[in-house]
């Protein structure tokens, strides 16, 4: 007996089986399998309470069929595919016994999104209530784009929804018509500015990270929405040249890397962090030496800054030109020469292509997009592939780089190219990214360690550049509609 | 005494029950939070590192496009080998990327000129189809290699990814490339795979054509 008594005592303290919450929704309660605690749930028992429909995959995923929505999840991956999306989530998604499980995270995010409706989860009561759709005319979502310093904050509707914009300090508040349903209480957001929104009736107030904050508010139609756009009171971390004579043009030079971000190493142990800062100055006091030309250098020390305000300080500096300068390394021995390259755009971005074949319209208006425009579909696209819009004018400038690198050097020219650069990705101006020489090939290590060299290159650079402005003179500033 | 026996017997069997599932639980669910398993291999198919003419039924080969590296000038070069064909479209997306991981030296290689783009300790997670033409396809990147890798490096590792999936699997149009199952901005600090990717065809030279239906041009440098 005494045996039995300590298994039994063994069997208390073993874990019990997988917990369940309870699922409401118009009425209706569905059971969901959760485990860890009610940290995870099964995709499968939530997406059924939703009224949809799952299918296992090969590969231990899982299809989620929501309405016209498709969302596809693996164990172990901590990104779901939504429609022509990937959503990253802060924990991968699990499987148990056949069953794949998914943080909250997932259904806030991509689940409940895909059905139209919110969600509250009460985890210690085990109770997940669902809200209905917003009715028409409320605010049906809230969407968050930072670009170039500029955080846009869109309160999307199913309705008109006209707001009034007040700012105060590190807070701003949108003030909609009374009754106006939102589509939650509070939200955080992962933006450089916006921390979170929180609503209360019909007034949203957004939180700042910055103490200071300016702020611009606009209600806009097809599609319905209101739009705040947000930039820190404080002045950009680099800062800005003095203000050129109207008649002077920016050129910003971006040299590679920088600080904890050695880039490649030659065989010799050469950096190329170092090798680009000695060719962007040299190619900046080209460029200053030439009239009607101002040039900024993204750097001008063994500091770390980041891909993307590289860019931003391009469009903080309202640069005409955007140069990107680096240093090639490859594990092919006889890989060696210079390129030249300008971004290529997703080929998903249909939109965006159909865009980039608009370039230079002069005919195009430039501002918010008129009613029942399809241009009001290229909202986000427009604000993460910037470049989008002077894709031909870089291809030019990226031709004119590297004509003038053929004549000057004796290496081998590789042409120019299109790839999904990161650096180039948010620059709203003719951009491109120069690959002087190989520094993992020791001859042209060497080269580019030498005065000569350097100069050589940056020489060519800077002609291109200045001819490029030349053929291209300053025009009015354009802008994508948010 | 018997019945003592029996009792003893039933106290053994349900202790070893327990500590079965203890040591089950702890294999799956030790997890939340900490770094995610390989994900298995696709169900229904042989494992994608079991050679081929190992154990099991034999696999029907498919004529395969395959991105390696070129020695000569760090380009990618467009070859063809046959490899076998699991039913399943995951399984044989995942052997592709191995195949080109491996510089396709098996029995069906088809140039010892060529190298492979996958840097070393390099390897493949998973591959699954999203719907929709997308593929997802996540890699285990050795951190050191990203902290000194060049575009060029970068762009062949891209490359052989991106344009060997699109030119095999069917129906495929843009594949996400994720790193230790999580999206991120660079593989190495230059090229952008946040977002899935269309066709590289500027990663292929020596007039190889790029991936089937890849937009633009197909492979080399203009200029």
């Amino acid at each position: 007996m005494r045996i039995l008594a300590a298994v039994f005592s063994l069997l208390a303290i073993a874990p019990p089986s997988p917990t369940t919450v309870t699922l409401s929704s118009s009425g209706k309660a569905t059971m969901v399998a959760a485990a860890d605690n009610g940290a995870i749930l099964s995709i499968a028992d939530v997406v059924a309470g939703l009224g949809g429909s799952t299918q296992d995959l090969p590969g231990a995923s899982v299809a989620a069929q929501i309405g016209d929505h498709r969302v596809v999840a693996a164990d172990g991956v901590a990104t779901v595919a939504y429609d022509n999306q990937v959503v990253t989530l802060t924990r991968p998604v699990r499987r148990f016994s056949g069953v794949l499980y998914a943080p909250w995270e997932l259904f806030e995010k991509v689940i409940f999104p895909a059905a139209g409706i919110t969600a509250d989860y009460d985890r210690a009561a085990g109770r997940i209530l669902v809200h209905p759709p917003a009715p028409r005319g409320g605010i049906t979502s809230v969407d968050v784009a930072h670009v170039a310093g500029l955080t846009q904050v869109v309160f999307r509707g199913s309705a008109p929804i006209p707001g009034t914009l007040a700012v105060s300090g590190s807070t701003a508040t949108v003030t909609f018509a009374p009754g106006t349903p939102v589509p939650f209480p509070e939200r955080d957001f992962d933006d450089a500015l916006l921390a979170k929104v929180t609503f209360s009736g019909s007034v949203a107030t957004l939180s700042f990270r910055a103490s200071a904050v300016s702020a611009n508010g606009y209600a806009l139609a097809s599609p319905d929405r209101y739009v705040v756009e947000v930039t820190a009171g404080k002045p950009s971390p680099i800062a800005p040249a003095p203000a050129p004579a109207s008649s002077v043009r920016t050129v910003v030079i971006d040299p590679g890397h920088g600080g904890d971000e050695t880039g490649a190493v030659g065989p010799d142990g050469v950096a190329e962090k170092t090798v680009t800062l000695d060719i962007a100055r040299r190619v900046a006091a080209d460029l200053s030496a030439s009239p009607g030309v101002h040039a900024v250098l993204t750097r001008n020390s063994d500091t770390q800054v980041a891909l993307d305000e590289r860019a931003a300080i391009a469009n903080h500096e309202k640069a005409a030109v955007f140069v990107s300068i680096h240093a090639n390394a490859s594990r092919a021995a006889g890989a060696r020469g210079s390129e030249t390259y300008y971004l290529s755009l997703s080929g998903s971005d249909k939109l965006a292509n159909a865009l980039a074949q608009t370039e230079n319209a002069e005919s195009a208006p430039a501002g918010p997009s008129a009613p029942g425009s399809s241009a009001g579909d290229l909202d986000f696209i427009l604000w993460d592939m910037a470049q989008a819009a002077h894709l031909n004018e870089s291809a030019q400038l990226a031709e004119s780089i590297q004509d003038e690198l053929n004549g000057l050097l004796h290496t081998e020219n590789r042409g120019i190219k299109q790839a999904p650069f990161r650096v180039l990705v948010g620059a709203t101006m003719p951009a491109v990214l120069v690959e002087t020489a190989f520094i993992s090939n020791g001859a042209e290590e060497k080269e580019l360690t030498q005065g000569s060299f350097q100069q050589k290159i940056a020489d060519a650079i800077a002609r291109a550049v200045v001819a490029f402005l030349k053929a291209h003179p300053a025009g009015p500033p354009t802008t994508a509609a948010p | 005494m018997t019945r003592k026996i029996a009792l003893g017997l039933l106290a053994a069997a349900v202790a070893i029950a327990v500590v079965a599932y203890w040591a089950f639980r702890d294999r799956r669910e030790a997890a939340p939070g900490a770094p995610p398993p390989p994900a298995p291999p696709a169900s229904g198919a042989a494992p994608a590192s079991r050679p081929s003419g190992a154990s099991g039924p034999a696999l029907p080969t498919a004529r395969v496009a395959l991105y390696l590296l070129s020695p000569a000038d760090g380009l990618l070069r467009r070859v063809e080998c046959d490899l076998p064909r699991p039913a399943s479209d995951e399984e044989f997306a995942r052997r592709i990327l191995e195949a080109e991981a491996s510089g396709a030296s098996g029995p069906s290689g088809p140039s010892p000129a060529l190298a492979s783009p996958f840097p070393p300790k390099t390897t493949v997670r998973s591959v699954f189809l999203a719907g929709n033409g997308l593929v997802v396809a996540d890699l285990n990147v050795d951190p050191a290699w990203a902290r000194q890798a060049g575009s060029s490096d970068e762009l062949a590792l891209a490359g052989a990814v991106v344009n060997g999936l699109l030119s095999n699997i069917p129906g495929s149009t843009r594949v996400q490339i994720l790193v230790n199952g999580s999206s991120v901005e660079t593989l190495a600090g230059h090229v952008d795979i946040s977002r899935p990717l269309p066709a590289l065809p500027d990663t292929v030279g020596g007039g190889s054509a790029g991936p089937t239906g890849a937009a633009g041009p197909s492979g080399g440098a203009r200029g």
